[in-house]
């Protein structure tokens, strides 16, 4: 909110500069957003009289003119300005000026004529828009009065985040000025009341029924007969528009000058166009009201109405309706100050997306003891500024008053929150000034809490006013003194980390997408939308449903990089978020990753595969098999894909990515993607390390080319070999795969390496060709011919 | 005929001294020790000698033919020396040249900053804690002292789900999910995504990371003094040891008193710079005493104890401590970006 600083020093003495109460304020209340000063360039910038005018010389457009700045000086000027005469009083900025637009002003010869200083037009002093010609003042201006004083620009105006939880009290002048009474332990100057209202709960002109009490706690009205509505005084103006609200008429502008002031929202009726008397009750469904900014609302029976005793006259504590608006011509009005219950007031504004500064105050609830003052204040300025007088009193109906809250503590519960001792007497006097009343009793302390700050609640809310005021700054760090326990951390979050590094190591790169995706993204990956959870309120239709699959955006970032490079791994390791049958939740964690190489077509899947067999091992799975995926993840290249098993669970998957797929995605490289489950593997992680002796027999390499069968797979080749024998065989590898017209249509060849070894001995040559002949009697069976 | 060895030796050492090749060493290997060599012929005049005369000439020239090869041996390697003495200027290479690429890789930035983060409060004996980012209404607000309908609800406008989850607003549920599962005293951070409501510009993102740090123990144990310390050594160790802490009073419906921190700039140790725009402190995330609603909401009894619970966005710290100045670079998986991290 902003709140202007000369409008703080008529409820508080400020002996501060605006700077030094923002950081106050900042330290102990509120933050203190912007500090706006009014004036700022307008510094050397004074009202001048325009004694002489000529032609320049040299120029057709430009005249010459002396302009009387003090009693003593007159400066001459080159002015460009069509409109300038002699006789006018201008705002002349001074040498060494600088103004709001920037411009420095300095002695200068303009087409050979010395100029010293410049006659300004309003852009130029940042007031406005106009660079017509230059401002010309009432003629009642006197020389050499400062433009800040002359445009009553003369203000600070603070920008203030004022805290949700003192939005009920903060949100006006008076609220702030009540805090910066504490910090500079001073007080709130008695506000003038020159005049006695009767306040009744009836009166003979009007009468106000409220029907619903729980919504509307309390309601005051009073009628003010024969007003005059025009202009406000300049102070009135300047008042709002400091806190950017247009002024519009002197009655509307007394409204909100009094909800500026305490944080009253009050509304003005032309009471000439009334029906009857004033109901405060619940809209009827379907009920309409043109409110004053000219749209139509249809309302509900959740709705709170003022209405008279045809139709409803104000949407309650939202706006005022367009109908009984005051207007140039009325001349009988009547204040509402009213209290609505704010969840109400809030549902009412957000359905109907209608806010207002009223609203915006109800919602937070404000107190209803205020209402008082608010009429007061408002029947005071009314008769100031608009004569109008009041034949009757006031109408107030307010069946239940607000109690004071009363809250007892034990003393030493303020130490043991802060850790800080604070003296009694300071206590006393913190909680005094900020309007508490307090008494002790031994070691108990009792607060009665005032009626304005509706947020203090508890003992800690109370403490918590006596931290901040003494000033958090006062307390001293302070190590906890809190038994210590040893801390085992969890597992999946190390082994995380763990794949991380390895990944990294390996030269990937980590990204982070999004956890939301739109229809096309799905579809493109050949995912089907019903499987996915779906926002109620989404960003737009590209983050509509939460991911079930890291696949999508891969792809993207996959497209988007290969416009940089040629060749990359990525992977992210983040959530997916699945739907159960009961279209509950399910979120996993997962591995997602893509090597992408556009020189390779034949080796990059097992490129991939030896990378991710890699991260696998460093978490301490080393047995993997690979299984066929099944149909319904139909984004896989079928002929290059597998999933990934270790003891018989799976995994995870790897393959290429569809060429359908990929055109989705504007790719036409190829693409290996892999997804690793993050919590079938957290049971392998962490398994201690068992240590085998160093084997120090020699090792026996031998080779053979034997050929298959296009169908037969390495890994079946590799299962035969290893059940030859259970201990000799320490490794099968295979080193060239040759096709070629001499073995015949789909056949392949396939050279391998085994090597030989035995843990106690060394091996002798007839126990090789033993073992070897079983694995070539393996091999024929599986319809292997062994080449020679 | 010792006059005759003695003459081998002589020429034989005097020829290999002039010799520079290997080939002429083994030219004169052959000349003097081999099988045809000089010595061995001369050897075999030794039958014509008596035994005490042999037995002499014999070690003589053994001696002899000792000294030779040993000469020999010592020429060579003399000339392998020479050999290699020449071999940095001739295998000389342009050690300019770069060799075969290494794609180096490269950890997220957010991910970086959540270990070094998560490092400091292990230290501090925090545990680590993770859990579920798409919420039910209890845990993300209710039971955090956001009752349905309250203003408070403002500050965090939220996703809903159709099924009526929350993907969570901040990682606060944690907390609350926590406490219904274990008995203070604990001390746990929480790292984690969150989900808020609002459009994308340079400073917000739908999706962002936060790490939330929640410390409880018996009342009286337990005070702001100790937040404050906490969170000043959090600040340390990420920011170096000089930095500065200083709490602000702010309001949060889960703590009370609700502050916020403010580190002082890391770039200008306080003086004011760009950074923090002048004013020698940056704002870094929320922190109080948590509410005794919170308590009572996971079934802990009111005023048995008290705790701090603090929270920060993780991409706010990375922008600050890279000098980053778009915050949807985080999300936008762009290689040229992530290298430099």
């Amino acid at each position: 909110m902003k709140i202007s600083y000369k409008w703080l020093k008529e409820y508080v003495d400020i002996n501060v500069t605006p700077e030094k109460l923002a950081e106050l304020l900042t330290m102990h209340s509120f933050e203190i957003e912007e500090i706006i000063y009014q004036g700022k360039g307008l510094e050397n910038v004074v009202v001048g009289e325009v004694l002489e005018k000529e032609k320049h010389p040299d120029a057709d457009k430009l005249s010459v003119v002396k302009v009387k700045i003090n009693s003593k000086e007159i400066s001459e000027i080159v002015c460009g300005a069509p409109n300038i005469d002699v006789g006018q009083k201008v705002l002349v900025a001074k040498l060494g000026a600088e103004i709001p637009c920037g411009l420095k002003i300095e002695k200068r010869k303009v087409r050979g004529v010395e100029s010293s200083g410049m006659v300004c037009a309003e852009d130029e002093l940042g007031l406005g828009e106009n660079h017509e010609g230059i401002m010309v003042l009432d003629e009642k201006s006197k020389i050499g009065t400062l433009a800040q004083d002359i445009l009553g620009l003369d203000d600070v105006i603070f920008e203030i985040d004022i805290l949700p939880n003192r939005a009920h009290d903060c949100l006006s002048h008076l609220g702030v000025a009540r805090e910066v009474a504490v910090l500079l332990e001073s007080k709130i100057k008695n506000q003038k009341s020159n005049m006695d209202l009767r306040i009744s709960n009836s009166s003979k002109e009007l009468e106000v029924k409220i029907k619903n009490e729980e919504l509307c706690r309390r309601y005051s009205a009073v009628i003010i007969n024969s007003v005059k509505i025009k202009e406000s005084p300049s102070w009135l103006k300047n008042r709002l528009e400091s806190c950017d609200i247009r002024s519009i008429n002197n009655i509307v502008d007394i409204t909100n000058f009094v909800m500026l002031s305490i944080g009253q929202p009050i509304h003005a009726f032309d009471a000439d166009k009334l029906n009857g008397k004033i109901i405060v009750r619940n809209a009827k469904k379907g009920e309409k009201i043109v409110s004053l900014d000219e749209n139509k609302y249809e309302l509900t029976e959740n709705d709170l109405v003022i209405a008279d005793e045809k139709n409803p006259i104000a949407i309650a504590g939202v706006m005022g309706g367009l109908e009984t608006a005051v207007d140039e011509n009325t001349k009988n009005i009547i204040f509402e100050a009213a209290n609505f219950q704010g969840t109400n007031i809030r549902k009412t504004s957000s359905r109907l997306k209608l806010s207002s500064e009223s609203s915006y105050r109800f919602e937070r609830e404000i107190d209803p003891e205020i209402i008082t003052s608010a009429i007061e204040m408002a029947v005071n300025l009314t008769k100031e500024l608009s004569s109008g007088d009041i034949k009757d009193g006031v109408i107030d109906i307010y069946p239940s008053p607000e109690k004071r809250r009363n809250i007892k503590f034990n003393f030493s519960r303020i130490e043991n929150l802060l850790g800080i001792e604070i003296e009694k007497e300071k206590v006393f006097s913190i909680l005094t000034s900020l309007g508490f009343e307090v008494s002790q009793n031994d070691d108990e302390i009792e607060v009665l809490i005032p009626t304005f700050r509706r947020d203090v609640e508890k003992a800690n809310d109370i403490i918590e006013e006596i931290g901040r005021i003494n000033g958090y700054e006062m307390i001293e760090e302070v190590f906890a003194n809190v038994p210590m326990k040893s801390v085992i951390q969890d597992k999946t979050l190390l082994m995380e980390k763990d794949i991380r590094k390895t990944l990294e190591g390996l030269g990937f790169f980590e990204v982070y997408n999004y956890s939301f995706l739109g229809e096309k993204e799905i579809s493109g990956v050949q995912l089907k939308i019903e499987d996915h959870l779906e926002l109620q309120n989404p960003l737009s239709e590209e983050f509509m449903f939460m991911r079930t699959s890291l696949l999508p955006d891969l792809l993207n970032n996959t497209r988007d990089n290969l416009k940089h490079r040629d060749s990359f791994k990525l992977f992210e390791l983040g959530r997916i978020y699945l739907k159960d049958s009961k279209d509950n939740v399910d979120e996993r964690k997962i591995l997602s990753g893509i090597m992408v190489n556009k020189n390779q077509k034949e080796t990059l899947f097992y490129n991939t595969k030896e990378q991710l067999k890699l991260i696998l091992e460093k978490i301490g799975i080393n047995r993997l098999s690979y299984g066929k995926i099944e149909n319904s993840e139909s984004f896989w290249h079928k002929g290059r894909s597998a999933k990934i098993l270790s003891k018989k669970k799976v995994i995870g998957k790897i393959g290429e990515i569809h060429p359908i797929v990929l055109n989705n995605f504007d790719l036409s490289s190829r693409v290996v993607y892999f997804e690793i489950y993050i919590e079938e593997l957290v049971n392998f992680y962490g398994e201690i390390k068992k240590y085998q002796k160093i084997n120090k027999f020699p090792e026996v390499e031998l080779d053979l080319s034997v050929v298959f069968d296009e169908s037969v797979q390495w890994g079946e080749i590799k299962k035969a070999i290893n059940s030859a024998s259970n201990n000799l065989i320490q490794g099968v590898e295979p080193f060239d795969i040759y096709r070629g017209e001499n073995l015949g249509e789909n056949k392949k060849s396939i050279a391998f390496r085994i090597s030989y070894q035995a843990e106690d001995r060394t091996l002798t040559d007839e126990e090789v060709k033993v073992v070897q002949d079983k694995i070539i009697d393996k091999l024929e069976k599986l319809g292997g011919e062994v080449r020679k | 005929m010792k006059n005759q060895i003695n003459d081998i030796k002589n020429r034989a050492l005097g020829e290999i001294g002039k010799v520079k090749t290997f080939e002429e060493v083994e030219v004169l290997r052959v000349k003097y020790s081999g099988r045809k060599s000089e010595l061995t012929n001369l050897l075999r005049g030794l039958k014509d000698l008596s035994p005490k005369e042999r037995k002499k000439m014999g070690e003589l020239s053994n001696q002899t033919k000792r000294v030779i090869e040993n000469e020999l041996e010592k020429k060579e390697l003399e000339i392998k020396n020479e050999e290699l003495s020449y071999i940095d200027e001739k295998e000389k290479i342009d050690v300019t040249c770069p060799g075969e690429k290494l794609e180096k890789g490269h950890l997220h930035p957010l991910t970086q900053i959540r270990y070094d983060i998560e490092e400091i409060f292990k230290s501090m004996g925090f545990l680590v804690v993770d859990d579920r980012e798409v919420e039910d209404e209890f845990h993300n607000f209710d039971a955090l002292n956001i009752p349905k309908n309250h203003p408070a609800r403002d500050m965090q406008d939220t996703f809903w789900l159709k099924n009526g989850s929350v993907p969570r607003t901040h990682t606060s549920s944690v907390q609350v999910r926590f406490m219904e599962n274990n008995k203070p005293p604990f001390r746990i951070i929480v790292p984690g995504r969150v989900y808020r409501n609002e459009n994308s510009d340079a400073t917000h993102d739908y999706n962002f990371h936060q790490v939330e740090g929640l410390m409880v123990a018996k009342s009286g144990e337990i005070t702001v003094a100790n937040s404050k310390s906490i969170i000043s050594e959090f600040m340390k160790g990420l920011f170096g040891e000089g930095t500065k802490v200083r709490l602000r009073p702010s309001y949060f419906p889960f703590v009370e008193p609700g502050f916020e921190f403010d580190a002082s700039c890391p770039y200008c140790k306080g003086e004011g710079c760009r950074i923090c725009k002048g004013c020698g402190w940056i704002e870094l995330g929320g922190a109080g005493m948590v509410n005794q609603n919170v308590f009572t909401s996971v079934g802990l009894t009111e005023d048995e104890f008290e705790g701090f619970a603090f929270g920060f966005g993780i991409e706010r710290l990375a922008m600050i401590k890279y000098g980053i100045d778009d915050i949807r670079l985080f999300h936008a998986g762009d290689l040229r970006f992530l290298e430099q991290f």
